[in-house]
């Protein structure tokens, strides 16, 4: 005996396709941790340019921060099952970051033995021998680029303990809260390291800083 | 408020994190300090300068090769640092701990149990043995072989209450009547009334003092080993 609904095709149960550009980084991860590729190529295409940005302010070398940014992705990968979902996976991956390009600079300097200017500077943490910019000519007239590049050394030049400070917070945009995660200290010095390391900031960009900037 | 500390607050400031009241401090010192006005807004003009610097970029193929690399297997060999914090995971190292914790326990307990075995013997010593007195009746004074100090044997008690090293030694039952333990109380001038017994003084575990029936004048030395027995004790 047949009924009407029995005409009826039955529909399929469709799962709704999951848009992983809907999720939270947190999410996204969780799904990377049950051996999802796609949400780990999410993940890649999301931080990509932040983790290679961040480490490029720290090591002056763009290839070299290509490949460390590399080592990030890698090491998320292979510690995915590790990852806690209770924490903000920004600061997860931001503290790899920060600890492979703190390797990097103490390799360099290890490696080096010889007396380099770059290595000194790495090296000095605040401490260290600081060498004054050649100031620029009152007229000279700069772009984007050319600001942007002066920033760049700017950065590169302040001790590394101030500029991962800074870095994080001006750069990258984390929270206080955030920047003390990754750097392991506490808020208070977070926000100190942070003013001192704009004031220094302030003084080497200077010359650069025109009316309408103030 | 000196330019000091008003600098100190310029990034609170900036960012609108200050307090009220530090906030009307800092805004009465810009008002008549035209140097910390001047600072403050270059600070601002830097800060949007580096919030401006333009993102340095990967590669185009970036992303592929990461997947390339997880793929190939290469990259997925942990570094040491990793591999190590995979071995020590809770799973593995409880067994360990577990082990660890139980031998500790046996340790302790064997070991205060034997302290309490030294005590009991220690007592029973005391409680038997007779403290050598001096010739005009005086308590001795026993020293440890160690020289640390002087323990008075005047009361059980108090020779309990002093141990010395050789105490350790208490399992095999000679915890208090060591031979390093010597007398100090041999009168050098008087003699002795003959056929009295006395301890002889022991310079080493191979050497004793004889005194001689001369009053001690003139004393020899004599080999343990040239002794009878240990029941032999030198008549002066």
């Amino acid at each position: 005996m047949s009924t009407e609904n029995d005409d009826v095709p039955i529909e399929p149960l469709r799962l709704k396709k999951l848009d992983l550009a809907e999720l939270t980084d947190e999410d996204v991860m969780e799904r990377c941790a049950m051996g999802s590729e796609a949400a780990f190529r999410t993940l890649v295409q999301r931080y990509r340019t932040r983790i290679m940005n961040l480490v490029c302010r720290f090591i002056n070398d763009r290839d070299r921060a290509e490949e460390i940014s590399q080592e990030v992705f890698l090491r998320v990968f292979r510690n995915r099952e590790r990852y806690r979902k209770s924490g903000k996976f920004s600061t997860w991956i931001f503290t790899i970051a920060v600890n492979l390009t703190k390797n990097e600079i103490r390799s360099r300097v290890r490696h080096r033995g010889t007396f380099s200017l770059d290595a000194m500077e790495e090296e000095s943490s605040g401490q260290g021998v600081t060498f004054p910019d050649a100031k620029p000519l009152p007229d000279e007239d700069l772009n984007a680029t050319e600001i942007g590049e002066k920033v760049a050394e700017a950065l590169r030049k302040i001790p590394a303990r101030y500029r991962e400070a800074v870095v994080l917070r001006d750069v990258e945009g984390l929270s206080y809260e955030e920047v003390g995660q990754i750097l392991r200290i506490p808020g208070g010095t977070v926000r100190s390291r942070i003013n001192r390391a704009r004031l220094m900031l302030k003084e080497r960009l200077k010359p650069y800083l025109t009316l309408e900037d103030v | 408020m000196n330019c000091r500390s008003a600098e100190s607050l310029f990034s609170a400031f900036v960012e609108d994190e200050l307090n009220q009241k530090e906030r009307r401090f800092l805004e009465s010192h810009l008002l008549s300090c035209r140097r910390c006005t001047a600072s403050m807004r270059e600070l601002k003009a830097s800060m949007d300068l580096c919030g401006a610097l333009p993102m340095v970029d990967t590669s185009p193929h970036f992303e592929d090769d990461v997947m390339t690399m997880i793929r190939s297997g290469e990259a997925l060999r942990p570094s040491l640092i990793e591999w190590l914090r995979g071995l020590v995971t809770i799973d593995r190292v409880r067994p360990f701990a577990l082990a660890g914790a139980g031998a500790s326990a046996v340790l302790v307990v064997s070991f205060a149990m034997n302290a309490l075995h030294i005590g009991q013997t220690a007592t029973q010593v005391a409680g038997t043995t007779k403290a050598p007195a001096t010739q005009n009746g005086a308590p001795a004074e026993v020293t440890t072989p160690d020289g640390s100090g002087l323990a008075s044997l005047a009361t059980p008690e108090a020779t309990v209450s002093a141990p010395s090293p050789a105490a350790s030694k208490s399992d095999a039952g000679y915890a208090w009547v060591d031979h390093n333990v010597r007398t100090s109380s041999i009168p050098d001038t008087t003699v002795p009334n003959p056929g009295a017994r006395y301890e002889d003084e022991y310079i080493t575990d191979q050497f004793f003092l004889e005194r001689g029936t001369d009053g001690g004048n003139n004393p020899t030395i004599t080999p343990v080993s040239s002794r009878a027995s240990d029941d032999v004790y030198i008549t002066f």
